[in-house]
């Protein structure tokens, strides 16, 4: 999951419309789902990060049985912009009221009794009344049951809520599979009925979303951590594939499938396209700075604009991204492993971050006629710079730092 | 608008199988004691509900003023509509693999909420809702304007009307008879709007203006306006000036040919010109125009690179770029607006066929 700061380019208040905190989604991170990196188009449906349904529901929390809602406080965070999400529908549907007023209270059980005990003081066995103090409470744990790729601010750029380092913590593996297997693994949910359906035991080839082992093991909390990053894929069921539905419109796992290809034919161009301008130097000695200079290429350049383009369109930056570095950064690549590691960085960074535009050169605008009025050239600077995704967090990109 | 091409055969949806379909009969409250449940359905078949839905409408609706005689029986039709289900979302996966993961009304990439739609809606022409060759996929926008209900009803015409081409251009029927050569009767253009206006005023972007466009879109001046939730257009915004509106505007051609009139009536009916949010569209949040604008400028752009590309003779990158091009134009969609601004480099039609499956394989004469 792309790590991505959060920051409205206006102050946000508890009037503000759906509508409005979609667009100021969109303008902050960008038109993809902040889940699964989909590209959000036409489907853009309104879901918070905690539930905020305010149906009334039973709780029965280790013995303690109260009422209260599904959703943590909707009043307040319904339109909160913490816990607003780019979502598209796919991870919508799966995540449905998954992530609500439950997983806070069992998370306060859990790590923090006595704020727990002191919310039952208030209200159980009745209809449970939650002070605004108490439901941040509540909505602190129910975040902590998951990972979260967002970090929200306010509109000074203050942080509100900090987000997860989700780069590091997912990964993806290439593999044939069934959904079955999956579910074993904990990376898909499926019903009972569903396990024994036939085609949860065919294998699919698929690009799956699975927990990065190796990154989690040296965190702090490992074990927390696992059941965090478990519960996001679970919640939002990332790996569900059902194509043996006629109606399934979930095409995640799909789409992220087809991109891997598009991302191994880009990064064949790349390290083709490298490796002709480094034999187009022939076999003179060169330092490191002039080797370097092969990947400031104006051929290179034309392509890796082609390529941002194609990432831009596909979505699954995060898949672009684990994919380009480990091949640019693979020292046993003898295309690439002649570049020094801040040329490869900075040649990462012009992909995936943010680029330099140089239209110096740029064709001077031609006369439609000779009646016609030469049009205006106004006095804008023809040097710059554009991002390839809005509200990209570098600082929890330790691959560029 | 793209005009695509869809085959019944040998397909997982069957129409013959979808209305043989039983419903469920059901009772309005399962916790209700028996004695005080009311049955709100019967088992039947769809087939019968369709033949009972289109009896009703006929007998009912009043095609004159437009309007139901009673308000009980727009409740009864209500009745038979939720019982006679949904089934044809079955045709979903069938046409996703026949025509791309695409809108077939504003060609939108859809990856995650694409459906099979009847090109009449069911509570009005039951008897056609099921039927593969009037069943396309839909965005949720689009779904939206059509389903409201007061786009299309009996009193807009009949199935033989409505899906005459001269007065509707679907996507899968406008271009039948038609042959190699034929003029493709609607065409996408840049245009300049106005800054406070919802209506059709446009002003073409004269071709002299189009590098300068190109130029403030490569800088990062050409934006989706996000600043106001009733709007989401796109404009050039350049330091100290006001923002100028501009977008991708789809029209009929000025052939003269009996389809145009059809091109625009369903221009009209799925609102594709809307600059910002569709009133009745889905939560209100309308992207199509800035979508198809934002791919129109990007098709320049490559365009413009590959153009100078080719002028250096490097085919070798040349041939890299065109693959990348072609995933590129694939995931943003928009087919007519590719067609357009590549319209003069060689086997784009065919290549597009390739890219968007399910394009009609015919050669199209462009505007």
């Amino acid at each position: 999951m792309r790590p991505t700061i959060k920051l409205p380019s206006r102050q946000v208040d508890i009037f503000e419309s759906f509508d409005g905190l979609r667009h100021l989604l969109l303008e902050s991170v960008g038109s993809y789902c902040a889940y699964c990196e989909l590209p959000i188009t036409v489907d853009f449906p309104v879901a918070t990060k905690v539930s905020a349904s305010d149906i009334n529901q039973p709780f029965d929390i280790h013995g303690n049985i109260f009422s209260y809602t599904i959703g943590v406080q909707p009043r307040r965070f319904a339109k909160a912009w913490v816990n607003q999400q780019t979502i598209c529908s796919a991870c919508a549907n799966a995540k449905a009221t998954e992530l609500g007023s439950q997983e806070g209270f069992m998370q306060l059980y859990a790590t923090n009794i006595g704020t727990f005990n002191q919310l039952m003081a208030n209200g159980a066995p009745n209809r449970l009344r939650l002070s605004d103090d108490e439901a941040d409470d509540l909505f602190i744990a129910a975040i902590q049951t998951w990972v979260w790729p967002d970090e929200s601010t306010d509109e000074m750029g203050v942080t509100v809520l900090p987000g997860d380092p989700t780069f590091e913590l997912f990964t993806y593996e290439s593999s044939s599979r069934t959904q079955l297997d999956l579910a074993n693994n904990n990376l898909v949910r499926l019903t009972n009925d569903e396990k024994l359906e036939p085609w949860a035991n065919q294998a699919q080839q698929g690009v799956w979303v699975i927990p990065n082992t190796a990154y989690i093991q040296n965190q702090q909390n490992p074990q927390t951590l696992m059941s965090r990053v478990q519960n996001t894929i679970l919640g939002l069921n990332l790996n569900y594939s059902n194509t043996s539905l006629p109606t399934f419109a979930d095409r995640r796992v799909l789409n992220r499938t087809t991109t891997f290809a598009t991302i191994n034919t880009a990064i064949n161009h790349l390290s083709a396209v490298v490796t002709q301008i480094k034999n187009a130097q022939g076999q003179q000695q060169r330092d490191q700075d002039d080797i370097d200079q092969d990947l400031l290429d104006p051929k290179l350049n034309i392509l890796l604009g082609f390529i941002r383009e194609t990432l831009r369109a596909t979505g699954f930056w995060s898949l672009w991204a684990q994919r380009l570095l480990a091949t640019v950064n693979d020292l046993n690549n003898g295309t690439w492993n002649i570049y020094s590691a801040s040329a490869r960085k900075e040649l990462l960074y012009q992909l995936l971050i943010e680029y330099e535009i140089d239209l110096r050169d740029f064709a001077i605008p031609t006369r439609a006629s000779e009646n016609a009025p030469i049009p205006n050239d106004s006095e804008i600077e023809e040097i710059g710079s554009q991002i390839v995704i809005p509200g990209t967090d570098v600082n929890r990109l330790t691959f560029l730092q | 608008m793209r005009p695509i091409v869809t085959n019944a055969n040998n397909i997982g949806y069957s129409k013959n199988t979808e209305l043989a379909r039983k419903t469920v009969e059901r009772e309005d409250d399962d916790n209700e004691p028996l004695i005080k449940r009311r049955r709100i359905a019967t088992e039947d078949t769809i087939s019968t509900l369709l033949y009972e839905l289109d009896t009703f409408v006929k007998a009912h609706w009043n095609v004159n003023k437009n309007r139901w005689d009673t308000k009980r029986s727009e409740r009864q039709a209500s009745t038979l509509i939720e019982n006679i289900g949904t089934g044809y979302l079955n045709a979903t996966q069938p046409l996703i693999q026949q025509t791309g993961q695409y809108c077939a009304y504003c060609d939108t990439p859809v990856f995650s909420d694409v459906r099979a739609e009847p090109i009449l809606p069911l509570e009005w022409f039951p008897m056609v809702a099921f039927d593969y060759d009037k069943l396309v996929l839909a965005c949720p926008t689009c779904r939206t304007l059509l389903e409201s209900g007061v786009a299309l009803n009996r009193s807009s015409g009949d199935v033989t009307t409505l899906t005459n081409s001269s007065n509707y251009a679907w996507p899968q029927l406008f271009w039948q008879g038609m042959q190699n050569g034929s003029l493709l009767p609607f065409s996408y253009q840049l245009v300049y709007l106005p800054t406070f206006s919802f209506g059709e005023t446009f002003t073409p972007i004269p071709p002299n203006e189009i590098s300068q466009l190109l130029k403030y879109y490569r800088l990062g001046y050409v934006q989706v306006d996000h600043s106001s939730p009733l709007l989401g257009h796109v404009n050039i915004n350049l330091p100290d000036s006001p923002p100028t509106r501009i977008a991708s505007w789809v029209m009929p051609t000025n052939f003269g040919l009996s389809v145009e009139p059809g091109v625009k009536n369903l221009i009209s009916l799925f609102q594709l010109n809307l600059n910002g949010a569709a009133p009745g569209a889905k939560d209100g949040l309308d992207c199509r125009q800035a979508l198809r604008t934002m791919a129109h400028l990007k098709a320049l752009d490559l365009l413009d690179t590959i153009l100078k590309v080719a002028q250096n003779g490097d085919q070798d990158l040349l041939n890299r770029l065109f693959e990348l091009w072609g995933k590129t134009a694939q995931a943003t969609g928009f087919w007519g607006v590719w067609l357009s601004v590549f319209r003069n480099v060689p086997s784009i039609q065919p290549d597009l066929a390739n890219l968007f499956p399910g394009t009609t394989p015919i050669t199209w004469t462009l505007p």
